[in-house]
């Protein structure tokens, strides 16, 4: 999979250390369960120099609004899937004596009318949680269809997580 | 001129019907909450329109479309909120409300000044019409920018009533200024003639459209400390649609 990730290339990492803080933003919009995003699209993509590591922008505009657009469907108090994933975390918290599940890695394909055609995770190690969640980033279409030119899957990483105060 | 905000009253009647409901915090973690008021909107039809200018939810519209309100609500994919005003201009058509709406994305502003002495194929529509828009995703632009009018922005443009606050979009998704009134298209001995008010029968076909320019946009929201994004670089490619991304940007605005 070809990340891109600058982390190696001080040319690069001042772009990189901005990705990262639109990635914080991104975070901090969360009112429900907390979300990240990293685009990381399609192994197929061969290895690009190095100055051309960062995605273009509509790439990055996108996957701002992927992500954002996510964050607010698990966020919704109304809808009975997000309610379900809260009261599993929370049992999961407060009995099972675990923590918060780790950043977990989506891989997202967008059909041409912006519904999310196919989504991949590993399990949360719950049937049901995984069930909602599949079911609140797929049942909506995205607001806007993606980039014709962007490759797929969007690697987008969820950080699953109670709201902070804002 | 003709301000191109829609029927007041009808929607203030469909607003005060819809029961507004205060969203209960959705865990017992929960030290945050979504916005404290919010309707289903469907049927709730704006007056005029904004757009997003930041992640705090600040919506950009037009000054004329706000003041003297008893009260502002803003409406977006589906939900009404509460808007307060955060800035207005003295200068321009232009005011900033504040909202506990999180966009999905917001503008930005284009940072180059158009061209001066050509035209330029633009997108711009008012946000109830986007919302039944059947080919949104399909829509390149619908107006073209008229050249070099001594730093004024004016559109070639069929926007109807409620437009007043929407994006003008370049073809890569900047942000190139805010539609604020129509003028006549046929310029007469005294200037523009103008379009009557109130009567939608004269809003038809294609008129100038006046918009405040990215760049006093931008001079507006700087003296008024609120913050946004300029640049240069094309937010969507060139097969992707502004018509789309202007749905994203934008709010419906309704004066209570």
């Amino acid at each position: 999979m070809q990340k891109f990730s600058q982390a190696d290339n001080p040319q690069a990492s001042a772009r990189y250390q901005r990705w990262h803080a639109t990635i914080r933003w991104i975070r901090r919009i969360g009112a429900g369960i907390g979300i990240a995003a990293m685009l990381t699209p399609a192994e197929a993509l061969p290895a690009p120099p190095l100055q051309s590591q960062q995605p273009p922008q509509h790439w990055i505009s996108y996957a701002q609004l992927a992500s954002n657009q996510f964050a607010a469907w698990l966020s919704d108090p109304a809808d009975d899937a997000v309610v379900r994933l809260h009261s599993w975390m929370q049992e999961r918290l407060l009995k099972g004596g675990q923590g918060l599940p780790p950043p977990l890695v989506t891989r997202v394909w967008v059909a041409p009318s912006g519904k999310v055609e196919r989504l991949e995770f590993a399990s949360l190690g719950n049937t049901q949680a995984d069930s909602d969640l599949r079911a609140l980033l797929t049942s909506q279409p995205l607001s806007e269809p993606p980039p014709p030119d962007m490759r797929q899957p969007m690697v987008l990483q969820l950080s699953l997580d109670f709201p902070q105060k804002q | 001129m003709q301000k191109i905000t829609g029927d007041i009253r009808r929607a203030t009647r469909s607003m005060r019907s819809t029961r507004l409901w205060r969203m209960l915090a959705a865990s017992l973690l929960c030290c945050s909450c979504l916005p404290s008021q919010a309707a289903p909107a469907e049927s709730i039809e704006a007056q005029s329109s904004g757009l997003f200018v930041n992640a705090d939810g600040d919506v950009l519209t037009a000054r004329h479309a706000v003041i003297g309100c008893r009260s502002l609500y803003v409406v977006k994919d589906g939900k009404v909120v509460t808007a307060t005003l955060r800035a207005v201009s003295n200068e321009d058509d232009l005011a900033v409300l504040a909202t506990t709406l999180k966009p999905f994305l917001s503008a930005v502003f284009q940072r180059a000044a158009l061209p001066p002495d050509r035209s330029v194929a633009v997108f711009a529509e008012a946000y109830s019409r986007l919302l039944r828009m059947p080919d949104r995703a399909r829509t390149l632009s619908n107006a073209i920018t008229v050249p070099d009018e001594g730093g004024e922005l004016q559109l070639l443009s069929g926007v109807k009533p409620g437009a007043s606050g929407s994006a003008v979009l370049g073809a890569g998704g900047l942000v190139l200024g805010m539609i604020v009134e129509r003028v006549a298209g046929v310029p007469s001995s005294a200037g523009m003639a103008q379009v009557h008010a109130r009567n939608p029968a004269q809003a038809g076909g294609a008129t100038l459209v006046k918009a405040v320019p990215a760049a006093a946009v931008k001079h507006f929201l700087r003296a008024s400390g609120i913050d946004f994004a300029e640049s240069d670089a094309a937010q969507i490619s060139a097969l992707q649609s502004p018509a789309a991304r202007a749905f994203t940007l934008g709010v419906g605005v309704i004066c209570g």
